[in-house]
């Protein structure tokens, strides 16, 4: 309700319920009405004279004041819940650059040892694994013949998963 | 406070100048403390909430966007919080009225105290979001827009919600102040 085109008292009445009875608080055009109403109506004047009482009542109970236990306590807050140290951030797509370098170090280092202790159990299919093993990880750790191998494996790759992990939080 | 102000003080904050977080809880903290006590119609919750408000505000600064008004938002956050403990909570009848009003001849300390406290019991009586609306309105100078931001609805529903709330108050309060 910001304009009325023709002001009258239950227009007024209105018009305090909603903006108050600080016509400086009104949409200007309105309160421009109301003042120009105000000026040639009695029975208006009276009822905004009776607003205000009111709003003066309402100021009455003004509300609680902070305690001086809470004020020392929200001081505290930075003192209790310091902020945690920045670690810088990379780029986007240098981080993505980082985590492939990063999968292709491990599935070679995991390569490397998985081959390096099948060497001993199997000399026939030793020189073929490292390249199994950089072609299909996963398919490569079902078939591990090396019980120690494929436990290597697991282990490393949780570990990695963390370290991908705190890499990517905020 | 100044929109530009607030806006340099929580990147300061955001960094973890302490003496920024100080000068905007200073400014804010009776306020927000002021409409939650009108809201929960209990000090001790009300400060409970003021302060969950403020950590709130020290742990997000990070995230402030500039575009957005400090004082709405922080309204908003402690009128999310009160309106969580009212939904766990029964809200609290107008019975006290009645008990305040005993004794004979009162002190004008004491009429005045009175006074206040049946105001209050009158805002507590309202719905709670029309208590909501001119808590933040009437006692905080919040233009209707603001209103809305806050209370996360339209202007017309603010305008509507005020509407019924003065009519309200007015009834159980006139009495208290009628000039005739």
């Amino acid at each position: 309700m910001d304009t009325m085109d023709i002001m009258d008292n239950s227009k007024l009445t209105l018009g305090i319920q909603i903006h108050g009875a600080d016509l400086s608080r009104w949409p200007e055009p309105l309160a421009e009405q109301a003042r120009a109403w105000l000026r040639k109506n009695e029975g208006a004047r009276h009822i905004l004279a009776e607003a205000q009482a009111f709003e003066a009542l309402l100021d009455q109970a003004p509300g609680h004041r902070p305690s001086p236990a809470l004020r020392r306590a929200v001081a505290e807050i930075p003192l209790r819940h310091p902020p945690e140290t920045a670690t810088p951030r990379l780029p986007f797509f240098l981080a993505s650059l980082l985590r492939g370098a990063l999968s292709a170090a491990f599935v070679l280092l995991v390569g490397i040892t998985a081959g390096w202790l099948s060497a001993g159990q199997d000399a026939d299919t030793a020189p073929s694994q490292p390249v199994t093993i950089l072609a299909a990880p996963s398919a490569q750790a079902a078939a591990e013949p090396s019980v120690e191998g494929a436990e290597l494996e697991a282990l490393m790759q949780l570990a990695f998963a963390d370290e991908l992990q705190a890499e990517l939080e905020p | 406070m100044q929109r530009e102000t607030e806006s340099e003080l929580m990147q300061r904050v955001a960094a973890g100048d302490t003496r920024a977080y100080r000068t905007l809880s200073d400014h804010f903290l009776d306020k927000i403390v002021a409409h939650g006590a009108r809201l929960l119609g209990d000090p001790a919750e009300a400060e409970e909430v003021a302060q969950e408000t403020f950590l709130r505000l020290w742990q997000g600064a990070a995230r402030w966007r500039p575009e957005a008004r400090l004082s709405t938002w922080l309204f908003k956050v402690a009128q999310r919080l009160c309106i969580d403990r009212l939904r766990r909570r029964r809200e609290v009848g107008p019975d006290a009225i009645d008990r305040q009003e005993a004794g004979d001849r009162p002190s004008a300390l004491l009429m005045r105290k009175q006074l206040a406290e049946r105001v209050s019991q009158a805002l507590l009586a309202l719905p709670e979001r029309q208590r909501a609306a001119i808590s933040l309105a009437h006692y905080e100078g919040m233009t209707n827009p603001e209103v809305a931001e806050v209370l996360e609805i339209s202007v017309e529903a603010v305008e509507s919600l005020l509407a019924r709330a003065r009519r309200s108050l007015r009834s159980s309060l006139s009495k208290y102040y009628s000039q005739e």
